[in-house]
């Protein structure tokens, strides 16, 4: 047999061994350290409560709402249509193919906004897109939507309209603001004429 | 189309054609100078009297195979990148079929016809025009076809994992039989009757 073929094979059947022996190796995905420096830095992951408010009312299958607290406090009170995935089970391989996916925004919120930027930051770091925050979590919630702050009379016109999106919202998520309470007519309230009772009685005569 | 370079962006996908063109043009010089374009060779395979196409496309596939996962190994590739045809079983097995019949019928492959069509030769320019001619009865008969088509999907499945062996393990194992292989042709040409062609 020709030598040549010879050390060819021997050459391949080397790299062989090479490739049955050598550890597995685990390149894991994680986005370069600069990059994710840059997005933290960014304020672009943050989507406002009205934003949140409207995408809700507007019934928009593009976003995902992922309640990030634990499971008794998503059941006591979550936005609707959301789903809890809390936050130590976020890494959870049944979760990854409803965060790590294409089709859909996911918008994190907890309470505040620490546990919500905790689970945009773990799934960031493993390269999963479309992320975002819902800004100041569901306290801000309710301080705007569920009970939106009535604007002062010299605010611009544009928080005006603000406060009425957000006086309907609260009326769709049935919440318990002003807008929601029976204002009282102050014209159907009764007048009450008390007759003038004279306080002395006529002196008599001059 | 061609990775690792357009996934990661390392050159433009506008380069996908222009890559596709060149690789063409490479494979095709590639099998006319190893004496492919020779129909009486492929048919050799058959006959036991050539083995050239088996030892050619065994080496390019085991040679592809050991570059790569040392490439995935070393972090060059990213082999959760490359795309995996998605298999079925129906389809690979009745196309194999007839792919082979036509093969020993005709003497050609379908790359192995453009090349010889190109270089002059009439055998090949027919084959050509009757795999035209398949390719347009195929489609226009497609929905008859479309359950074996799809018949017996398994999904983007790789061989060792549906043996349960490490992908070092399943080229080392591929590497040795396909130099048992070589061995044995080389000893099955020996014995055939000399072809002159």
């Amino acid at each position: 047999m020709n030598k040549k073929y010879v050390i060819l094979a021997g050459l391949l059947i080397l790299l062989g061994i090479g490739l049955a022996v050598l550890p597995a190796q685990q390149h894991r995905k994680e986005i370069e350290p600069r990059q994710l420096m840059s997005e933290v830095m960014s304020q672009s992951r943050y989507l406002v409560t009205d934003a949140v408010a409207r995408a809700i009312i507007e019934k928009d299958p593009a976003y995902l709402y992922v309640d990030v607290r634990d499971a008794a406090q998503f059941s006591s009170f979550s936005l609707p249509g959301a789903i809890n995935i809390p936050l130590r089970e976020l890494l959870d391989p049944a979760n990854t193919s409803l965060l790590n996916q294409k089709v859909k925004n996911v918008v994190f919120f907890s309470n505040g906004d620490i546990t919500a930027e905790k689970a945009w930051l773990l799934c960031r770091r493993m390269e999963y897109e479309h992320l975002y925050v819902m800004q100041g979590g569901l306290n801000k919630w309710a301080e705007t939507i569920m009970k939106p702050p009535v604007p002062l009379a010299s605010a611009p016109s544009q928080d005006f309209d603000t406060y009425e999106f957000r006086k309907g919202a609260c009326a769709y998520f049935g919440g318990g603001g002003e807008a929601a309470q029976v204002q009282s007519n102050p014209a159907a309230q009764k007048v009450l004429v008390k007759p003038k009772k004279n306080s002395a009685p006529a002196a008599g005569g001059c | 189309m061609i990775g690792p370079l357009i996934p990661q962006g390392i050159i433009g996908s506008e380069w996908s054609n222009v890559s596709g063109l060149l690789l063409g043009m490479a494979f095709g010089f590639v099998l006319e100078a190893s004496g492919f374009s020779s129909s009486r060779k492929l048919a050799g395979v058959f006959y036991g009297y050539d083995f050239v196409v088996l030892k050619v496309f065994f080496t390019g596939a085991i040679t592809a195979m050991v570059g790569l996962l040392y490439f995935s190994y070393l972090g060059w590739v990213d082999f959760s990148m490359i795309y995996i045809n998605p298999t079925f079983v129906t389809s690979a097995i009745t196309g194999g079929v007839i792919m082979g019949l036509g093969f020993i019928m005709g003497g050609f492959c379908p790359g192995t016809s453009f090349c010889g069509a190109a270089i002059g030769k009439i055998d090949a320019m027919i084959f050509t025009v009757g795999m035209f001619i398949g390719v347009f009865l195929f489609s226009e008969a497609f929905p008859w076809f479309e359950k074996i088509y799809y018949g017996g999907p398994v999904g983007n499945s790789l061989v060792n994992e549906v043996l349960g062996l490490s992908q070092g393990m399943f080229a080392l194992i591929l590497i040795v039989v396909a130099i048992g292989a070589f061995i044995f042709v080389t000893m099955v040409e020996k014995r055939a009757k000399k072809v002159d062609y």
